[in-house]
């Protein structure tokens, strides 16, 4: 354990990406130190969804080398615990909240091997961090957005992971949930634990993150929030889209 | 020919029992192996398959000169795998959409199907008994030999399936997640592909290749209406699938003019008409009583508002009583007034005056101004969130 929470947690070198021929990252540089909360945030189209998947290995860099804990990531994923966007599913697939859940420790079954009842303690003891213990039987078509990422979140949790690498975590959920998932995090962050979260909501970077990085298919500042999150380098991010918004 | 007769003759007759085995069978591993299919939204991608295999079967055909299941079979599983091949390599390569790329597939491959077999019956001297049942099937013609290649194809996919269920569940729910926990994309994809195309060659002899998708499909879909259990939901389609399969057995082998496989199909597609109007949650009746009931209750609040509205506009309130005709008005004209009111006399909210008028109890008035406040509240946040 000593050994990995010395290591960076994601180390990102000359990375570029490309669909077909157009960049969607362009050499991007950035160190994300451990213990850390770091928000990635752009406009839209800005390569957010395109760098967390390249750090996961979903997407194939056209140069450039990602690194977690000092590793490539297929040797440390078991550290890693990944939330997709909510949307990026379909909820009406015929499961329930707690098998859901369960999907999170898959990866540490490998392949074949079925969940059991450890498993499921597990799952259950995840939910209930979540506040959701209760609805672990229902049908997940029938939650509403907020439930929806709690339930993300309790598949991430269960993991037990020192990096938490999340899409859009708050999107679409009510006040009172993006509170709670926030205190989670807080949580996690207070234990040592690294989260790498794209973010859209510009008003609240201040005081849900200690770090961030602006992005617009280039990276235009990386490091800590109350040195960087200034209104030039929002400006720089956002061009003449940035109407009202402002880093004050 | 009476169920008992054919019971009997499933038994006893050496045909009538392939028909039957080998009709149940391939709809049973075609409903359950097509579970994944259709929860993957690749209904059209079976399709595009199973008219694939064509070629495949002719050029099988061509190569030994007469007709055998598991050789037909493995042709029928090449063309359909290059098929695919094919349509990925057309995505991978070039702007075309996925749904242009499955009709191209699908056409090319079938086209080439119908040449070869039509050069085939042009053929001297051949015995070519067994090749047309390929296009739209005939049950009549199959043979023990059939059936057990039936079974032995459909239970090794579905070892398959059942060894890697987890697996594929992860990877047709969250297919990045699943990628991200280290199970290889590119593995689980061609895994399931080879199951599903296992699963529309086997029936092909029986069903044919151009109906063989719905037997893909529309178990699948049935099933998903009654239940929210991915297992049960296999189960069910496995037996929604052999059941159509035995009573398209049963039809063709009583009319002798009646192909099996249109049978099948018929059969199956009443299966899931009744699941999609009858099923308990996802049926559209009961959706219909779910929203009519809604109806029933958001009616009878308004008529309650509408009294309390209609008495806070005159002097004493408490006194003031209102006729059908007023609340019909406020209402805008809906049916059910009367009935609104009934049920609301029932609750002890409101009154029948001698007068036919009515008026509201202590309880009505209670209970109105608390669902006043309540929508005042909701219309006010809707307004704040408008901004």
């Amino acid at each position: 354990m000593h050994e990995i929470s010395s290591k960076m947690p994601i180390q990102i070198h000359d990375l570029t990406v490309a669909y077909k021929d157009k960049p969607v990252l362009w050499d991007i540089d950035l160190a994300v130190p451990p213990a850390v909360m770091m928000a990635i945030v752009g406009p839209n189209g800005a390569g957010k969804t395109t760098l967390i998947k390249s750090v996961l290995g979903l997407v194939k860099p056209a140069s450039g080398k990602v690194y977690v804990f000092g590793e490539n990531y297929k040797k440390n994923r078991r550290l890693v615990s990944y939330v997709p966007q909510r949307t990026s599913v379909d909820w009406d697939f015929p499961t329930t909240v707690i098998d859901v859940v369960m999907m999170g420790l898959y990866g540490k079954l490998g392949w074949i091997k079925r969940p059991g009842e450890k498993e499921k303690k597990l799952a259950k003891q995840a939910l209930e961090k979540v506040g959701m213990l209760e609805l672990e039987k229902r049908q997940i078509s029938q939650l509403s957005g907020g439930q929806q990422q709690r339930v993300f979140l309790a598949r991430a949790l269960v993991q037990d992971a020192e990096l938490y690498i999340m899409d859009e975590p708050f999107q679409g959920v009510d006040a009172a949930t993006e509170k709670a998932i926030v205190a989670i995090l807080h949580e996690l962050k207070n234990r040592g634990k690294t989260l790498f979260v794209v973010h859209h909501d510009l008003q609240t970077v201040k005081d849900y993150f200690d770090y961030l990085c602006l992005l617009n298919v280039r990276l235009t500042a990386a490091g800590k929030v109350d040195e960087h999150f200034t209104d030039e380098n929002l400006r720089k991010t956002y061009g003449g889209r940035l109407a009202f918004l402002s880093a004050k | 020919m009476s169920i008992l007769e054919f019971l009997h003759n499933v038994i006893f007759n050496y045909t009538i029992r392939n028909v039957t085995l080998g009709a149940f069978g391939l709809g049973a591993f075609a409903g359950i192996l097509g579970v994944f299919a259709v929860l993957r939204k690749q209904s059209l991608l079976g399709d595009a398959v199973s008219h694939s295999t064509l070629p495949g079967v002719a050029v099988a055909f061509l190569l030994i000169g007469y007709k055998n299941y598991v050789i037909f079979t493995i042709g029928a599983i090449i063309a359909g795998l290059i098929s695919m091949a094919f349509f990925t390599l057309i995505i991978n390569n070039t702007r075309i959409k996925s749904d242009s790329a499955l009709g191209l597939s699908l056409s090319i491959f079938f086209g080439m199907g119908l040449v070869i077999t039509d050069f085939i019956k042009k053929l001297p001297g051949q015995a070519k008994g067994g090749l047309e049942s390929y296009i739209l099937g005939q049950a009549a013609t199959i043979v023990q030999e059939d059936v057990i290649g039936i079974f032995g194809f459909g239970i090794f996919s579905l070892i398959i399936l059942l060894i890697f269920w987890k697996e594929f569940k992860l990877f047709s729910f969250d297919k990045d997640f699943c990628a991200s926990k280290g199970f290889n994309s590119k593995i689980l994809e061609s895994m399931l592909t080879t199951i599903i195309v296992i699963a529309i060659v086997i029936g092909l002899s029986n069903v044919g290749v151009i109906l063989m998708a719905a037997l893909i499909v529309a178990p699948a879909t049935a099933a998903r209406q009654w239940t929210n259990h991915l297992s049960l939901m296999a189960i069910l389609a496995g037996l929604f699938g052999g059941l159509s399969g035995i009573i398209g057995a049963y039809v063709s082998s009583t009319y002798s003019k009646i192909p099996t496989g249109p049978t099948i199909v018929v059969a199956i597609s009443v299966i899931v008409f009744i699941s999609i109007i009858f099923a308990p949650n996802r049926g559209l009746l009961f959706r219909w009583l779910k929203t009519f009931k809604n109806k029933r209750r958001i009616l009878v609040d308004t008529v309650l508002i509408d009294l309390l509205e209609y008495a806070q506009g005159h002097e004493n309130k408490f006194a003031h009583s209102a006729p059908v005709s007023v609340l019909k008005i406020m209402t805008h004209g809906e049916v059910g007034v009367k009935k609104s009111l009934k049920a609301l006399e029932k609750n002890g909210m409101v009154k029948k005056l001698p007068n036919n008028e009515w008026k509201l109890t202590k309880k009505g008035f209670i209970t109105a101004e608390k669902l006043e406040v309540l929508g005042n509240k909701r219309k006010n946040s809707q307004k704040t969130g408008e901004k």
